[in-house]
């Protein structure tokens, strides 16, 4: 299986691998790659679409890749990682339209998903992926390519930043 | 409201929350067909019209191979679709994996570092993005139309800088540059439909520039991070280099009025500087593309020498690595001002000193530790000292704790880098360590003190000094066991 080589069509990624393969990595980590992601951009909408953008990567490296499933988190977590310094500002935009208008969330998530949406990416990763997903501190310092000791510290910003906004 | 939230009653909020926002059906169970995605609303004649006029008007747009990809068939090879057929028809219960021909540019940069390549989609789902865009122009002047549902535009602002236009069908937003808002408006009014374009100018003097729908398509995208970057940071300045489907760039000239023309690998194109310091560079590929350059405000003072490092490339080439990852270096310090005299037993002399500013230049990457700005730690290490081996790990624990104060800097100096010695070189030495903050590496010898370590008057191995927000010296400390979370509890 070819990965990340480009075929006949120019700037054209060529799709190789197995489809028993990835049929069966794909029912087994679809649900979860969606989870992450929707939790990572607060929509379902987009997390569906992230989740499926990162499950199709995955497929077109599944034979040569060690540990798909942290290339899946990796992946996951870059691609919103993109997702949020893209669309920051339609997202501050949807924010400010949103802002007073009620919701489908109980109050108390509605408050919490607008501190997480206050957090600096890496921290909104790193509080969501190690106190909701239950990652490892390694787990998400492979997909945030920091050290260990640096989600560490992601964590207790974080939840200092979620403290304070929730308190406000 | 509540100022006594612990830890467990955050997290138990935050675990509830997300579990509302990920509850839906639709993914709760694994092995589902691939779900739906929204089809967009321009109608397949539409943009059947849209693909003939593009190929007659601009030349080679972008062609759009889509390629149909449940689970069944992920693994076939994508179909071309030639620009000059009808684009196909895509089963509405079927997701796409979109594919993008386009000419592909690189940053050859020592200390930027090329992160994958991958595919963009635009204004899908959630983000009411537009969905055409076409441009005229006359001489240095530009006209643009940007064509959204009819109704009110949602996503965008009209001001003083642009012309809307509300027609049967559809909202129609005009930008201009070079002219006024009179002519803009004038013009805005001769935009008529067309039948073998979407809409046509048809003023003499004006002809199409670009075109392009930015919902649908693709634009590959690569995104450059520096080499050297705080990991305790959580705003990571990019360079993101993207090619594909025309979507309205030359707006920009409109909205931020400050372009200027440059140079692009060869093209020519424009620079356009966002309100939030930002810069946007973009150009058209000359093959019914356009690509872009969006550099950070952090960045933004390299515009021209990353403009000038922008190479076009064969788009089959891989593009992962392309970009060397160079030898961090060692850097050649400068310091300015008072030496603090060497570090003694009993009192010390240094306590509410000025240190001398340090200032080196590290694979591109400016370091400074300057008393002037804020708190800072200083840590001096040498990668053969058997010592410092424990003092890494025991200051990322530290960094890590309640007690340590958020805004305080704190620069690692691995000094008296020997090659032959242990744990060489000192790069590694400390990666492993798990540090990949700032540091500045200074060579020397085994045993002896480097410039930077005598500067802070470094007796020996590990060695810290904490800097005070009034840029003195609040304490400094020696040897293997120096508490770090004591330390800065002096600030």
């Amino acid at each position: 299986m070819e990965t990340g080589t480009l075929g006949v069509h120019a700037g054209v990624t060529a799709i190789s691998t197995s489809t028993t393969d990835f049929d069966e990595f794909y029912r087994s980590h679809r649900a979860d790659a969606v989870r992450w992601a929707t939790a990572l951009v607060g929509s379902p909408e987009i997390g569906e679409e992230l989740a499926q953008d990162s499950l199709a990567a995955v497929g077109r490296r599944l034979s040569t890749l060690d540990n798909p499933a942290a290339y899946l988190r990796r992946t996951v977590v870059n691609r919103a990682a993109s997702w949020h310094r893209w669309h920051i500002r339609a997202v501050r935009r949807e924010a400010r339209v949103a802002a007073g208008q009620p919701t489908t969330y109980t109050q108390a998530t509605g408050e919490m998903l607008a501190a997480l949406a206050s957090l600096p990416y890496k921290q909104r990763a790193a509080v969501s992926l190690r106190y909701w997903a239950d990652w490892t501190d390694d787990q998400i310092a492979e997909a945030l390519e920091c050290a260990p000791s640096s989600v560490r510290v992601l964590l207790h910003r974080g939840l200092a930043a979620l403290k304070k906004e929730i308190a406000e | 409201m509540n100022q006594l939230l612990d830890d467990e009653t955050i997290i138990a909020r935050l675990r509830s929350a997300l579990d509302e926002l990920t509850a839906p059906d639709d993914f709760a169970t694994p092995g589902d067909e691939l779900p739906m995605r929204p089809q967009h609303t321009m109608t397949p004649a539409r943009w059947m019209a849209v693909a003939a006029a593009t190929v007659l008007v601009i030349g080679a747009v972008a062609a759009v191979a889509v390629n149909r990809s449940n689970r069944s068939d992920v693994a076939s090879t994508p179909t071309t679709v030639p620009s000059t057929t009808p684009a196909t028809t895509v089963n509405p219960t079927e997701s796409t994996l979109v594919r993008v021909e386009t000419k592909w540019f690189t940053i050859i940069s020592p200390d930027l570092v090329a992160g994958e390549r991958t595919i963009e989609q635009c204004c899908r789902d959630s983000l009411p993005g537009p969905l055409l865009t076409m441009a005229w122009s006359s001489g240095d002047t530009f006209l643009t139309l940007t064509e959204y549902p009819a109704g009110p535009v949602t996503d965008v602002f009209p001001d003083a800088n642009s012309t809307v236009r509300e027609a049967a069908t559809a909202t129609l937003l005009f930008h201009s540059f070079g002219l006024t808002a009179d002519e803009r408006d004038a013009l805005a009014a001769q935009v008529v439909a067309g039948s073998g374009l979407p809409y046509v100018l048809p003023m003499e003097g004006w002809g199409l520039t670009a075109m392009g729908q930015t919902a649908g398509n693709g634009r590959l995208v690569q995104m450059y991070t520096p080499l050297n970057t705080d990991p305790l940071s959580s705003y990571l300045p990019t360079v993101t280099m993207s090619a594909g489907e025309y979507r309205g760039e030359l707006d920009l000239l409109g909205l931020w009025p400050d372009g200027q023309p440059v140079t692009v690998g060869g093209y020519d194109g424009w620079k356009v500087s966002a309100g939030d310091g930002a810069v946007t560079v973009f150009w058209d590929t000359g093959d019914g593309n356009w690509a872009t350059l969006r550099i950070d405000a952090q960045l933004a003072d390299r515009t021209d020498g990353l403009i000038a490092a922008v190479v076009e490339v064969d788009p089959t080439a891989p593009t992962v690595d392309t970009v060397p990852i160079p030898d961090p270096g060692v850097a050649e310090p400068g310091i300015e001002g008072v030496w603090l005299p060497p570090f003694t037993d009993g009192d010390d002399a240094a306590v509410g000193a000025t240190p001398p500013t340090v200032r080196a230049n590290l694979g591109g990457q400016p370091i400074t530790i300057d008393p002037n700005e804020g708190a800072h730690l200083v840590v001096v290490v040498a990668h053969w000292c058997t010592h410092c081996q424990s003092t890494i790990p025991a200051m990322i624990d530290a960094m890590a704790s309640d007690q340590f104060p958020d805004d305080l800097t704190v620069t690692v100096v691995a000094t008296a880098e020997a090659e032959g010695e242990a744990n060489f070189p000192s790069s590694d030495w400390l990666a492993n360590l798990g540090w990949t903050g700032r540091t500045l590496i200074t060579r020397g010898g085994a045993g002896e003190a480097g410039q930077i370590a005598q500067a802070y008057g470094a007796s020996g191995y590990p060695f810290a000094v904490l800097i005070g927000d009034n840029g003195t010296v609040v304490a400094r400390r020696i040897g293997e066991g120096i508490d770090f979370e004591a330390l800065v509890a002096l600030l």
